[in-house]
């Protein structure tokens, strides 16, 4: 369905306005930069 | 979810296919009314406990009995029997089409039970999973990271190349997530904006994925306040939008106008569904016939804060909506805020137009028609209020039989959505392309339409290119 926007809470990284710092990825560790908070519906029937 | 969560099947829709996950197959009666799927041995939840028939039944049970999220999906379902340990047989009122419902990416994941009822129905809210998926989770701070580890247990197995730990960060700059990108500290962002992806091309680190999408922009018009509840200044607003500019200039290309809300690439789309154009003249003319040839009107139009695209596309249709005398208020609000506006009991308290994005719960063209079109007694997605019986009739119908005869489901659902458009219940802006920035070292990387900014961790893995 079709909610694209969950509600924007201020990512650190944005309140300081500063560049990514974080460390560089290690190899075996996938990272998913997401516009917004991640949507997880925690109860399985609930999601949409 | 779905890196947590595992489905029966899952679909593939540009090839029409469904791929086997916990179940191993399926079959269905000559009449549609009765499916059989066989559930996949040897699974394992991340409780350790093991995943067969009665897990399945009674997630599903769950989810139907909650009715929250997208459980309308279950709606066909009578009833479910378990005449052994790893076969589901689900008995219908109606022939809904089962393996889509199956393959859903929303409300069909397969649970453990026997977390719910060691830990209570509320266990899941307090931040718990009990998925078969491939990674589990490890932590999760709501202002930041979501932390997923693989599952040593997971059916399919660690063999070849996969990534250890799966990490979610909450990056609302878009400055931010491109950089991160940039520098190798991010295999996957999305949403970036479309002029900072034409800079990202040129840099040999990054790899720019373009698919097409089931998801469309709306501008839901609001037929049950004046002067929107006139069809004719409906249709005259949507002659009056500048569709090709949209998609040149907000959308850089990446989309395509919309022929009513079933999207390209999704069956129930048809090019016989007619299109709006920008035609000044024509809206002119419609507006003097309902009576506002002087011009004065005004509307509000709302929009998603933080979505650049949509507050783009209402700049476009305000500049153009001025040239026909109409004034319109843009307000760009946080999407609760929005929905609220647009659940007012009072209709015209409400907004007149309202832009949001649909993709489907599944990939099913009822999933855009029922939601967002349907008559509703309580208001939930059917933001333009529409209501009509002949409509409702077509995609129930269609429904009814989807199952069986999709042909002719395609019928119906193409006469209601000509009806859609002939009536103007909406805005039908675009259907866009997901525009991904990736690492180009990530491979395995698919984008299917059917699941909407999921990643297939499993199937991923870094290597850099020789």
């Amino acid at each position: 369905m079709g909610l694209v926007v969950a509600p924007l809470a201020l990512s650190l990284l944005v309140a300081c306005g500063k560049p990514a710092t974080q460390e560089p990825i290690k190899p075996q560790v996938a990272v998913y930069a997401n516009s917004s908070e991640v949507m997880v519906f925690w109860d399985p029937s609930e999601s949409f | 979810m779905n890196t947590m969560y595992e489905t029966l099947l899952r679909y593939d829709p540009i090839n029409d296919k469904f791929i086997p996950v916990l179940a191993t197959d399926y079959s269905k009666s000559a009449d549609g009314l009765e499916w059989t799927f066989h559930i996949r041995k040897g699974v394992k939840f991340h409780t350790g406990n093991i995943m067969d028939a009665n897990a399945v039944k009674y997630s599903i049970e769950r989810t139907s009995k909650l009715g929250q999220g997208a459980s309308f999906i279950w709606d066909a379902v009578d009833r479910i029997e378990v005449p052994d340990p790893y076969t589901v047989v689900f008995k219908l009122k109606y022939a809904a089409p089962m393996d889509i419902v199956a393959s859903s990416g929303y409300a069909a994941f397969i649970f453990d039970p026997q977390a719910v009822q060691q830990h209570g129905e509320e266990w899941f809210k307090a931040m718990h999973e009990a998925g078969t998926g491939p990674y589990m989770l490890e932590s999760y701070d709501k202002a930041g990271d979501l932390v997923l580890t693989r599952f040593p247990d997971y059916w399919r197995g660690w063999e070849g190349k996969h990534f250890d730990k799966v990490v979610f960060k909450q990056v609302t700059e878009p400055t931010t997530r491109r950089q991160m990108i940039e520098a190798g500290q991010a295999d996957y962002a999305n949403q970036l904006p479309l002029d900072q992806i034409a800079d990202l091309k040129q840099n040999p680190k990054v790899r720019i994925s373009v698919t097409p999408s089931f998801q469309n922009l709306l501008g839901m018009l609001n037929t049950a306040k004046k002067p929107l509840s006139n069809p004719d200044v409906r249709r005259a607003i949507s002659y009056a939008v500048p569709y090709q500019d949209i998609i040149s200039s907000v959308m850089l290309g990446y989309a395509s106008q919309s022929r009513g809300p079933v999207p390209k690439g999704l069956w129930g789309h048809s090019d016989e569904v007619p299109q709006y154009t920008y035609d000044p003249d024509k809206a002119r003319a419609l507006l003097e016939k309902a009576g506002y040839g002087k011009g004065g009107l005004k509307l509000l139009l709302t929009c998603t804060s933080g979505d650049e695209q949509e507050r783009r596309v209402a700049e476009l249709m305000k500049a153009s909506l001025a040239k026909l005398g109409i004034e319109l208020e843009i307000r760009v609000m946080n999407w609760e805020q929005q929905w609220d506006l647009a659940k007012n009991p009072d209709p015209n308290k409400r907004q007149d137009i309202l832009l949001f994005y649909w993709w489907p719960d599944y990939a099913d063209p009822y999933s855009f028609l029922l939601n967002l079109f349907h008559s509703e007694q309580e208001v939930v997605f059917n933001l333009s209020y529409y209501k009509n019986p002949e409509y409702d009739r077509l995609i129930e119908e269609g429904h009814q039989i989807s199952g069986v005869d999709r042909q002719q489901a395609i019928a119906k659902y193409v006469e209601a959505q000509k009806i859609l458009v002939e009536d103007a219940a909406a805005l039908f802006l675009y259907d866009q392309q997901y525009v991904r920035p990736l690492a180009a070292s990530l491979q395995g990387f698919v984008d299917n339409p059917a699941y909407p900014h999921v990643v297939w961790w499993y199937d991923c893995y870094r290597e850099e290119a020789k």
